[in-house]
């Protein structure tokens, strides 16, 4: 009984934290209602690290939740990662939420339930659940995105969000009846069974089920052809929340896309990887062009998201073609897009608390002189984002294109190349503003607070995941993480 | 016999309920197509013997979500010509059905694909107790984790909605 809690005590840790905020939310201070959240999600955090590759795969309370709730190093590695995310954009944003007068006590609260729902989504095992555990997070995320609901551009992104959001949901539930209707159970396991065991059997209906089901996931993800919404809301939402939804966010897609492609329909991924090579194709083409075109940085970073997207899309593509490579390296290019990406928001956000206006590229001339500290962060997670050697970027994308060559996708990979070097562009154009264009303001006293030295912790993880190895303990380095990530995979493909 | 010509029946409100809501320029009229068609799905629960659903279809649907819209359109009361003007609407509306057509093909063929023999109905079958059995049997994870889905979503829409004088700059 009390193993079988202590299973799901991270998980109801999360969730009644956020109960926990929702009664503090009218009498304490902002401040303290911060440091309670992140009590809870370090709380949980702390849990799960503990657990991380100790524990064997089981279910929760299997007698009475059946199969619904499973636990692996897979979801575990992903709680990490989620948890850490909300940790991060909690504890870098303090001062910006200080400096905006529409911020509440509810905005704690809304977090947790999205990281709740986000970790039943990588815990779910079966379609239902797992759905119902997207629909939490989302939610809470399209309140997070108006929640400054006296800016028109804020509203509208919401409304833009929730209207397609919600329509795209209806396709996961139609894809569900779909599979139920050939299988008789949402199980992930029932229908790997179903669909793995050859039979005269007609896998149509499965299939496009399937297909429904992918194009919600792809939407949430922001691949070429859902991907009109990603850069106004991006700009519509308040710094941290932008930061949450690319950082963490969009790593609970994979979550349920690798458990689903990896377990579920295995022996389909075939036909998957005829459909992903074209919206690959198209994301990276399609993505780099949204990200040259844009003049803010916010909307350039939203931009290059998708292009990231489209990075892992190929690997994730890969999967079907019998590369084995290609799992852990979407994990690993995870961990290394959460950490850039995360970092580089942050910063922005950091940036923001002072000044009100849009930041273009114009904004940043001469920014060297006046924050030397964070723009030398800024350029690494730039570096890292555009994959520059000696960054964790690189070897994300080496683990991605290794993956690709090895399935034998070698003009996908190509493709990938070259919009890599598409992004070296927009991303350097922000350092060079930078570093190579004299100051227009005198250099101002900055305060090193907190939220500095986070961000200097995570641009030194950055460098250390790109060079480092087992040489200091505790901290993975860069052959820790994928080893890692492989082990997280492993967990996952022993279920059958 | 007789349940094939009720479902056409049925299948026709609720085509007609469907079109009404998206062809009409009051909303007033669509928010009563969109009353009908919800009506026309709770008699479809109700032929499949699922008492249950039709009950909760009605009660939800009908009663819940479109009275509170009708509520909402007649209280704010727009005139006829504060409604947004669509002088190509038919011909949009005729794009998207072009644009939604193979998806519309798709959807077909996947339910032609449906298997033909079905498990036979149980003792009981779509009463409230055997509903309430399977959900809190063999759905309790999902039926729990939805009453945080609603509170969350509560929480963001009281939070979306609550007006803050204080905050008004």
């Amino acid at each position: 009984m009390f193993e079988q809690l202590f299973l799901i005590l991270p998980m109801a840790i999360v969730v009644m934290g956020a109960f926990v905020l929702l009664l503090l939310s009218k009498t304490f201070s902002l401040d303290k209602l911060n440091l309670v959240a992140v009590f809870f999600l370090s709380l949980s955090f702390i849990i799960e690290i503990l657990r991380f590759g100790t524990t064997t795969v089981c279910y929760s309370f299997p007698e009475i939740f059946g199969k619904m709730y499973i636990i692996d190093d897979f979801s575990i590695l992903f709680d990490l990662m989620f948890t850490a995310g909300a940790i991060l954009t909690l504890l870098i944003n303090t001062a910006y939420f200080k400096s905006r007068n529409y911020y509440n006590g509810e905005y704690f609260a809304l977090i947790l339930f999205s990281v709740f729902g986000m970790m039943i989504l990588a815990h779910s095992n079966e379609l239902v659940t797992a759905f119902i555990a997207l629909e939490i997070a989302s939610l809470s995320v399209f309140a997070l995105v108006g929640y400054h609901k006296y800016n028109k551009v804020s509203s509208e992104a919401m409304m833009k969000y929730m209207i397609l959001g919600s329509m795209t949901g209806a396709f996961f539930i139609l894809g569900t009846a779909f599979i139920y209707g050939a299988v008789g159970s949402t199980n992930l396991e029932d229908i790997a069974a179903y669909v793995n065991v050859p039979a005269e059997k007609d896998l149509v209906l499965v299939l496009i089920g399937g297909i429904f089901i992918m194009v919600t996931i792809l939407f949430k993800m922001g691949a070429v052809p859902f991907h009109s919404w990603v850069v106004d809301v991006y700009q519509g939402a308040p710094f941290p929340v932008t930061m949450f939804m690319a950082s963490t966010f969009k790593i609970a897609l994979f979550a349920i896309a690798l458990r689903l492609s990896l377990i579920d329909f295995a022996s389909l991924n075939i036909v998957w990887s005829e459909i992903l090579q074209v919206i690959t194709v198209l994301t990276l083409i399609g993505g780099s062009f949204l990200a040259i075109t844009q003049k803010s940085i916010k909307r350039m970073l939203a931009g290059s998201s998708v292009v990231h997207s489209g990075y892992m899309l190929i690997a994730y593509s890969s999967i079907g073609l019998g590369s084995d490579m290609a799992a852990p390296a979407i994990m690993f290019y995870l961990i290394s897009y959460f950490l850039s990406a995360a970092g580089a928001f942050g910063i922005l956000s950091f940036i923001a608390t002072g000044s009100k206006k849009m930041m273009t590229y114009e904004d940043f001339k001469g920014f060297s002189e006046r924050r030397p500290y964070l723009s030398a962060m800024m350029a690494i997670f730039m570096l890292s984002l555009s994959g520059f050697p000696s960054t964790i970027g690189f070897l994300g994308k080496f683990y991605i294109f290794t993956s690709a060559i090895e399935s034998g996708q070698i003009l996908l990979a190509g493709l990938g190349i070259v919009t890599a070097f598409i992004s070296v562009y927009y991303y350097f154009k922000l350092i060079a503003m930078m570093y190579f264009y004299p100051s227009t303001d005198q250099q101002k006293k900055f305060p090193f607070d907190f939220s500095g030295l986070l961000i200097g912790v995570m641009a030194m993880m950055v460098i250390w995941g790109g060079v480092g190895t087992s040489l200091i303990p505790f901290i993975p380095g860069a052959n820790g993480l994928i080893d890692i990530a492989k082990q997280a995979i492993d967990s996952l493909q022993n279920v059958l | 016999m007789l349940e094939n010509s009720i479902f056409v029946l049925l299948a026709l409100f609720l085509l007609l309920g469907s079109a009404g809501m998206v062809g009409f320029k009051q909303t007033l009229f669509s928010a009563i197509s969109f009353m009908m068609a919800m009506l026309a799905l709770a008699g479809m629960f109700a032929l499949l013997d699922n008492s249950f659903l039709f009950l909760a279809q009605i009660m939800v649907s009908v009663g819940a979500v479109v009275v509170l819209s009708l509520l909402v359109i007649v209280s704010v009361n727009v005139k006829e010509e504060n409604l947004p003007k669509e002088p190509a609407k038919f011909r949009w509306m005729l794009f998207a059905v072009v644009l939604v057509a193979p998806l519309a093909i798709v959807i077909y063929k996947a339910l032609t694909y449906m298997p033909h023999t079905w498990a036979k109905t149980g003792e009981g079958y779509g009463s409230l107790k055997m509903m309430g059995m399977t959900l809190f049997k063999d759905w309790v994870l999902p039926f729990e984790i939805v009453s945080v889905l609603l509170l969350a979503a509560m929480v963001g829409a009281i939070v979306i909605a609550r007006k803050e004088p204080s905050n008004d700059a």
